[in-house]
């Protein structure tokens, strides 16, 4: 219990954080599978993932002070997202006994009048457009990828901290949307309102694979696509403005071309938009206590 | 307002001094008042400096006798710009102590505050002495950070100031010796087109590797943006810059002015005409991409300049190494001299 008390008074908030929302996972997972059986290699894979996450977090805590430390840590937070985002895309709908998909879809006509993905389409239904905005939301992939690499390598350690405490704040807050509103998206749900289906080319068909090998579209709500990509906006204009102000127009463009690849509705993208501003005041206020 | 102020900071502030920035109320409503040498970019770093509610006014304005009565706190700032041929502006901010008189004493005070920028200006060599003691002998930070890091220089420069006042009549002898050694190590530095910070470059090759990554993804990636900036404002800036160009020095100083009113107008011509030709979404489109491309444009053009003047540095210490370590060790020999000279 000392031992326990020690680690959890030695970890930093982003480990808290990432701690709280593979609970959260577990927990529902252990509650459905209560009354609904065949969950057993999801309770298991989760269990593992939190075993797997408290003894590095114990190891990180025992080495604290270590310059290893806060790479280490990075690797671990980004690391565990980036495997939650995978299971929980089967989790969600194998676990979650409703559809999210008709409330996201009501939310947006609450708040747009009409489905967007759908308002687009003739507007977009070209080979060019297609083509264009596929190359878009295939670039968020790179794009994430040397944000990270950029936001790590070269940064002061506030830097740092803001980033890892705001990576796990957008992701834990993401991942229960993906969680408890689980929906495939407009090219699932609404595939009968289109005129017709997406023609593209190369990109088109590189998008279409990625997403495929992903398991299908899935967690729609929020949109991870526009909140990381503004989030990593949010942080370069604060730490490194011409990056952020270069990036801005891209994070514009993913969320339109969500709408036009039909993998997510417009409520998602504005969704993913406040998440991205929650995570980067929340990482600045919650990393204070790691700086002080 | 507070956010125009700090978007002015980012896109025209290359460096920016605040003297006495722990003296502006955080409580209650505060009258500032500035020289006024550019009253536009003074209200701007005003608002971004201000803690709470205020007011504004220059100091030539009519207002000021008005305005002081009505304040318990008024604030005297004092607003300097250097580089103002550039698009990108150093600017020094002292704050003045908070007073609550007649006019008298507001005026009094702001010309107390900016004295020193006044003697500051007449020598220019302290400035450049004063970026060299802001390395403090260490490597430079990366590009792209002057302007949200506030700078020791102005604080610096003031300190070089008043000290050299006091030595030159203690001691000019050994003054004389070490503005003549600040003078050629100047003259050197200048000669190589080296700045005082990158003296002390790393010579690494795993950050001059990352360094090369970095801004080749920021430059590569900025390019449309910049180029469709540059191409849609060079015609008003061109244009505005000849006419300005050809007053007389008095009207030239009052720039900003004139340029928001001639800019202003061939902005204008340049819209209808660019109305005429594109549809209305794409017309609405390039209308909210045109002034974000322009700031971009601004900043992308001078971080080119910034990273090309340190990848040649690095090459020239590259095959000079020897010039470097002598160029350090006279650096941190000046630096260490100046200090031991005001203790």
């Amino acid at each position: 219990m000392k031992e326990i008390k020690r680690v959890w008074a030695g970890s930093w908030p982003s480990d808290r954080i990432t701690l709280g929302i593979i609970l959260v996972v577990w927990g529902t997972i252990t509650a459905r599978w209560l009354v609904q059986p065949g969950l057993a290699v999801y309770w298991g894979q989760h269990l593992a993932i939190l075993m797997v996450f408290v003894g590095c977090v114990a190891a990180l805590v025992r080495y604290e002070g270590a310059d290893w430390v806060i790479w280490a840590r990075g690797l671990l937070i980004i690391n565990t997202m980036f495997v939650l985002y995978y299971t929980l895309g089967f989790v969600a709908f194998d676990v979650i006994p409703w559809l999210g998909d008709p409330y996201v879809l009501a939310w947006e006509k609450m708040l747009f009048g009409r489905s967007m993905s759908v308002w687009i389409e003739p507007y977009t239904d070209s080979f060019f457009w297609v083509e264009f905005f596929a190359f878009v939301y295939g670039a968020f992939i790179p794009f994430v990828y040397l944000s990270l690499f950029f936001s790590f390598v070269g940064r002061s350690k506030e830097e740092r901290v803001v980033l890892i405490t705001g990576f796990s704040v957008l992701y834990a807050l993401s991942f229960l949307g993906y969680l408890f509103v689980p929906a495939k998206g407009p090219i699932v749900y609404q595939a009968g309102a289109y005129l017709g289906e997406i023609e593209g080319g190369f990109f088109h068909s590189l998008v279409l694979a990625s997403i495929e090998s992903a398991g299908g579209p899935h967690g729609a709500f929020p949109s991870l696509h526009v909140g990381a990509t503004f989030f990593y906006c949010f942080f370069d204009l604060r730490y490194n403005f011409l990056r952020g102000l270069t990036y801005l127009p891209f994070g514009i463009l993913i969320a339109v071309a969500t709408l036009v690849m039909r993998y997510h509705y417009a409520i998602d993208a504005v969704v993913g938009i406040i998440l991205a501003m929650v995570a980067i005041w929340a990482g600045q206020k919650l990393s204070r206590e790691v700086l002080a | 307002m507070r956010w125009l102020g700090w978007l002015f900071i980012k896109i025209f502030v290359r460096e920016l001094g605040v003297v006495g920035g722990e003296r502006i109320p955080r409580q209650g409503k505060v009258l500032f008042v500035s020289n006024g040498e550019q009253a536009l970019f003074d209200y701007l770093l005003v608002s971004w400096l201000a803690e709470t509610a205020y007011e504004f006014v220059t100091v030539d304005d009519d207002a000021l006798g008005m305005l002081v009565g009505k304040y318990e706190q008024i604030v005297p700032i004092g607003i300097h710009y250097w580089g103002r041929r550039r698009l990108r502006l150093t600017a020094g901010v002292r704050v003045g102590r908070v007073v609550s008189g007649d006019e008298e004493e507001v005026r009094r005070e702001l010309a107390e505050v900016c004295r020193l920028f006044v003697d500051v200006e007449q020598f220019e060599g302290l400035q450049w002495v004063a970026t060299l003691l802001a390395t403090a002998g260490a490597a430079p930070s990366a590009l792209g950070r002057e302007a949200y890091e506030p700078r020791p220089t102005l604080q610096l420069t003031e300190r070089l100031y008043l000290g050299y006042l006091r030595k030159r009549a203690a001691e000019p002898k050994v003054v004389a010796e070490i503005v003549a050694r600040v003078g050629r190590y100047q003259a050197e530095l200048a000669r190589l087109g080296i700045v005082p910070a990158e003296v002390f470059l790393p010579l690494r090759w795993g950050q001059a590797a990352f360094f090369a990554l970095r801004e080749f993804e920021l430059l590569v990636m900025g390019l449309p943006w910049a180029l469709w900036g540059w191409v849609n404002h060079v015609l008003p800036f061109w244009g505005t810059r000849q006419l300005v160009g050809r007053r007389e020095a008095a009207v030239r100083q009052k720039s900003l002015s004139t340029f928001l009113l001639v800019g202003g107008l061939l902005y204008v011509i340049q819209a209808v005409v660019i109305g005429f030709i594109l549809p209305t979404f794409w017309f609405v489109l390039y209308l909210l991409v045109w002034p974000y491309c322009g700031l971009l444009a601004i900043l992308y053009f001078d971080r080119v300049g910034s990273a090309w003047r340190r990848s040649r540095t690095f090459w020239y210490f590259r095959q000079n190494s020897e010039a470097q370590e002598a160029l350090m060790a006279e650096g941190r020999a000046i630096i260490e001299m100046i200090y031991a000279l005001e203790e």
